[in-house]
């Protein structure tokens, strides 16, 4: 039998091989992150809705939160209903004027849900939650949307 | 003929060992774009010195909430590319004015009721060339241009209103 040469085109075959392994690995790594579990603490704004909004979320009620395309389960730990307030610009008088209209209700929702945390994000089922983002709540006899306008994350201790 | 009766290149190279040459020569070629000059796509110039840059996006026509998630300060991420661009280190909030219509047909410039501007101090290491200057994924940063940023706790975005070198 012949004696097998390891030729520099074999070499370089190898190398092209150890290469792509490495580029593969690389490429394909997860992002390194340090996710925690906890709860996420999420204020919704919901403005101009129906009077009596309160009424149909009481406090620790099951309820489901959304962006729109996904929802996840939350308990509410606090609601707040005003009427709806509004600053205006008068032209004649050259000021803004603060109107309450009691027909209508601002509500303010607080709920907690479980959340995944990182430094960069917090993350209840599978979206993300920040202030600014909409956000939908769904329960007994009620379907509103607002704005997120306070979000806290509680770490889970080991 | 490149090709010749026995299969080599030329006369000279296998053909099997030509494509092997060549693959080395194309995966060279990717590493160095890839892994080298990260910022090539969006860098006209070669020569790049890495500096830390400082620079101020303004927000307007915010809520006193969304001024206290950014004083939460942290990671800011590009909001598409969820890349880092930077981390706050600053954040001051003033009076809202925009312009107003009077009765007379004058505008005037007025403070909106519990409405803030935040100017969002963010440090970043990135690149100076000659055609400017590059936070870390590739953006360019340019006086007016649009910043969509997202942090761990806010989604909104700015202006940038001013850049520095702070090295």
């Amino acid at each position: 039998m012949d004696k097998l040469k390891f030729t520099f085109i074999d070499a370089l075959i190898v190398l092209v091989v150890i290469v792509g392994v490495v580029v593969g690995v690389i490429s394909l790594k997860p992002e390194e992150k340090t996710e925690v579990n906890g709860k996420a603490e999420i204020t919704v704004l919901v403005q101009d809705t129906e009077r009596g909004t309160d009424k149909l979320i009481n406090v620790n009620d099951k309820i489901q939160i959304g962006n729109g395309e996904k929802v996840v389960d939350a308990t509410v730990e606090l609601v707040e209903e005003t009427a709806k307030r509004e600053y205006k610009f008068n032209r004649y008088i050259e000021k803004f004027v603060l109107k309450e209209d009691e027909s209508k209700a601002d509500v303010k929702v607080k709920v907690s849900c479980e959340a995944q945390i990182t430094d960069t994000k917090i993350t209840c089922g599978d979206f993300d939650v920040r202030v600014g983002n909409e956000m939908t709540l769904q329960g007994k006899g009620f379907n509103i949307k607002g704005y997120v306008v306070e979000l806290e994350d509680i770490q889970e201790e080991d | 003929m490149i090709l010749d009766k026995k299969g080599k290149v030329f006369g000279k190279i296998n053909i099997i060992d030509f494509c092997v040459i060549l693959a080395v020569v194309i995966a060279v070629v990717g590493i160095f774009g890839r892994f080298i000059m990260p910022i090539g796509t969006q860098e006209k110039e070669s020569v790049k010195n890495e500096v830390k840059l400082s620079y101020v996006i303004q927000v307007d026509a915010v809520r006193i909430f969304s001024v206290n998630a950014f004083k939460k300060a942290g990671p800011v991420m590009d909001r598409e590319s969820g890349m880092k661009i930077g981390d706050i280190t600053h954040v001051e909030e003033l009076p809202y004015k925009s312009n107003y219509m009077t009765k007379d047909g004058n505008v005037v410039q007025m403070e909106m009721p519990e409405n803030y501007s935040a100017l969002i101090t963010v440090e970043s290491t990135g690149y100076e060339t000659e055609s400017g200057y590059f936070v870390s994924d590739g953006t360019e940063l340019v006086l007016g241009n649009t910043v969509s940023m997202v942090t761990k706790y806010v989604n909104l975005g700015g202006v940038i209103k001013s850049i520095e070198k702070i090295n």
